[in-house]
């Protein structure tokens, strides 16, 4: 991506005090002194976040009321950008769209992350026949193509905030655990963890507090790229109606349908929404470069 | 090199077992019995408990559960996917009719993210930091954001609006009528390779930067070979080892893609197929159809080891 970049690796995240203020706010201070870019989508994102959250105090109309006399109008001074089929207004629904799309894609990355981490560094660590048989459980998961795998999962689970949620952490939990296992094998050879082990700390303290630190660094990586994969991934299901059921707006079920199920679409129906997509999902990737190079600039341009 | 591949294939046994047995469990551990999932709580309520026996017997649902999974498995092996439990007709000639398409779709998408891809990312590699290499990347980043369902709704939009378009009603298979089958079959292709090629270009720029500084590729420079010819006959062959790994690891996602990308284009394939099937609960059709996906999926990763192999004489698996 950015071609002009830092030598030292670890500069953007663990700068020490010389900026004043605490440690953490001056390891923000200068990443985005570094990466312009990366701090910008922060900006972005925090915005987003904003609206989200004031979703009832910014948007203009209730999202879910049906007005049937203000049905199907273009974008007015009254309605920014249109109504839909059922007289609600756009830009609400898009608003409150934000809410699931941010809330869902924050949760599955935690939820995997902290699952992988669990799984990687214990199959890792332990290794022997627990490492095999977890190994052999995510090739299976890794044998499906991730969406089909989240259909089958939600087909039978019923449609719902909680089975999309879990349908997309199994999703995501193998890449995940596969780099946090191969982390915790490198580190568990390490003189310092035979050091741990010759002082009498117990198997559950070393995994804890010497290997899985290790991993944090490559999970972050791989979490802030993750954010806008599984934003696509909750409009995809929406978009085919097997995502969380009407009247709950979300990205997703404003698109689904709209071109082909009716005879003449209306144009800001199909083309607002995407753009609300594809700013979120820009903004996340672009901030996942960033977050990338500075917390390892040897992955540059790898992905 | 045969033992390679036949190794490969005793490793993927395990897997192979454990897909199905997912698949299996997962289509079983919906609340409730699949009777009332098929036809809803009031419709299974009105069955008279002969009628509910005949049905069960006929879904093959009576038997006890490990029966019915290795019966499954035996069904699948002779390629039997019993028939569809609302329409009546053999699911089998159902996947014959609709696989075509959707491989051919498929196919499609990944020949145009290599034809698009590979070019645009050895131009913006060899324009580095000109306007061609930035108006490269941006397009890179911003294809990259942009759900293919959502570019698949744009173009629909516009043959709509433009052109009157009607989504197509039939499957035309391409040697049936080319032009007809080209017309249904190359926008869902373009629009699913497009973040593919996006990828693709992306890796085959920063492979290319990497495999010009090499020692190899000054030499090649240095005996007079025209640059052109320096990157594409010495570099560009190494720069792509990695993009075939690639290829592999987006047929997931590809694949995944084509599901979308053929509803929002009322394609009728095995994706828009298997929508179908999970509204109208036909879980037997499901079962199989996802089992499918995770087959095709297997074996296509396969494919790119074994092509990987091959051309990198570099690699030898023993």
């Amino acid at each position: 991506m950015m071609d002009q970049q830092p030598t030292d690796a670890l500069a953007g995240l663990s700068g020490g005090v010389r900026y004043g203020g605490t440690a953490f706010g001056s390891a923000i201070f200068r990443f985005i002194k570094r990466y312009p870019v990366g701090g910008a989508m922060g900006a972005v994102i925090a915005l987003l976040f904003f609206i989200a959250i004031a979703a009832p105090l910014l948007s203009p109309y209730d999202p879910i009321q049906i007005k049937v006399l203000d049905a199907r109008t273009g974008p007015s001074s009254q309605h920014l950008i249109g109504t839909d089929y059922m007289g609600r207004d756009l830009l609400s629904r898009i608003i409150y769209g934000a809410r699931v799309s941010l809330f869902v894609s924050v949760t599955v990355v935690l939820m995997s992350t902290v699952l992988a981490m669990a799984l990687g560094v214990a199959s890792g660590y332990i290794g022997g026949r627990f490492d095999m048989i977890t190994q052999r459980v995510l090739e299976v998961i890794l044998a499906f193509p991730g969406l089909v795998l989240a259909l089958a999962l939600l087909t039978a689970m019923g449609a719902g905030v909680i089975p999309i949620l879990i349908a997309l952490t199994v999703v995501r939990i193998p890449a995940t655990t596969r780099v946090t296992r191969s982390v915790a094998l490198a580190v568990k050879e390490y003189p310092y963890v035979e050091a741990a082990r010759a002082i009498g700390a117990s198997h559950t303290r070393i995994m804890f507090r010497h290997v899985a630190p290790q991993t944090v660094a490559p999970v972050l990586v791989l979490a802030t790229a993750s954010l806008g994969t599984v934003i696509i991934a909750e409009a995809s299901l929406g978009f085919l109606g097997l995502g969380i059921p009407p009247p709950t707006p979300t990205w997703g079920n404003l698109l689904g349908g709209v071109v082909t199920a009716t005879f003449k679409p209306l144009w800001w129906l199909v083309v607002f929404p995407g753009i609300a997509i594809v700013i979120t999902v820009l903004a996340f990737n672009l901030l996942g470069d960033s977050v990338r190079d500075a917390v390892d600039p040897r992955l540059r341009g790898t992905t | 090199m045969h033992r390679y591949l036949s190794r490969r294939l005793i490793y993927a046994i395990p897997t192979v077992l454990g897909t199905t047995a997912l698949v299996f469990v997962a289509m079983r551990i919906m609340p409730g019995d699949m009777l009332a999932a098929m036809l809803g709580e009031e419709g299974a309520g009105l069955l008279s408990e002969a009628d509910r026996q005949i049905m069960l017997a006929k879904l093959g649902l009576d038997r006890p559960i490990h029966v019915q999974f290795f019966v499954w498995l035996w069904d699948i092996v002779r390629l039997d996917f019993g028939e569809s439990f609302f329409k009546g007709y053999p699911n089998a000639e159902l996947l014959a009719n609709r696989g075509p398409i959707t491989a051919q779709i498929a196919i499609m998408s990944v020949a145009f993210s290599w034809v698009v891809g590979i070019p645009v990312g050895v131009l913006a590699a060899l324009k580095r930091n000109s306007i061609l290499d930035y108006l490269a990347r941006f397009s890179t980043i911003l294809f990259l954001a942009t759900p293919n369902f959502w570019l698949a709704s744009l173009v629909v939009l516009a043959y709509v609006l433009v052109f009157n378009w009607m989504p197509p009603i039939g499957v035309v298979m391409p040697w049936e009528d080319p032009w007809q089958n080209l017309q249904i079959t190359i926008m869902p292709a373009i629009v699913l390779g497009s973040s593919a090629s996006a990828t693709i270009a992306r890796l085959t720029r920063s492979m290319l930067l990497e495999v010009i500084r090499e020692d190899y590729v000054r030499t090649a420079r240095a005996k007079g070979l025209g640059e052109s010819t320096v990157v594409v006959v010495h570099a560009l062959r190494n720069a792509l080892l990695p993009v075939i790994t690639l290829s592999g690891l987006l047929m997931g996602s590809l694949l995944g893609g084509s599901v979308v990308v053929e509803v929002a284009f009322n394609v009728p394939g095995l994706g828009a197929t298997m929508i179908a099937a999970i509204r109208e609960r036909d879980f037997l059709l499901v079962q199989n159809l996802v089992l499918i996906y995770a087959f095709v999926f297997m074996f296509a990763n396969l494919a790119v080891d074994m092509a990987y192999a091959w051309i990198d004489p570099r690699i030898h698996y023993e």
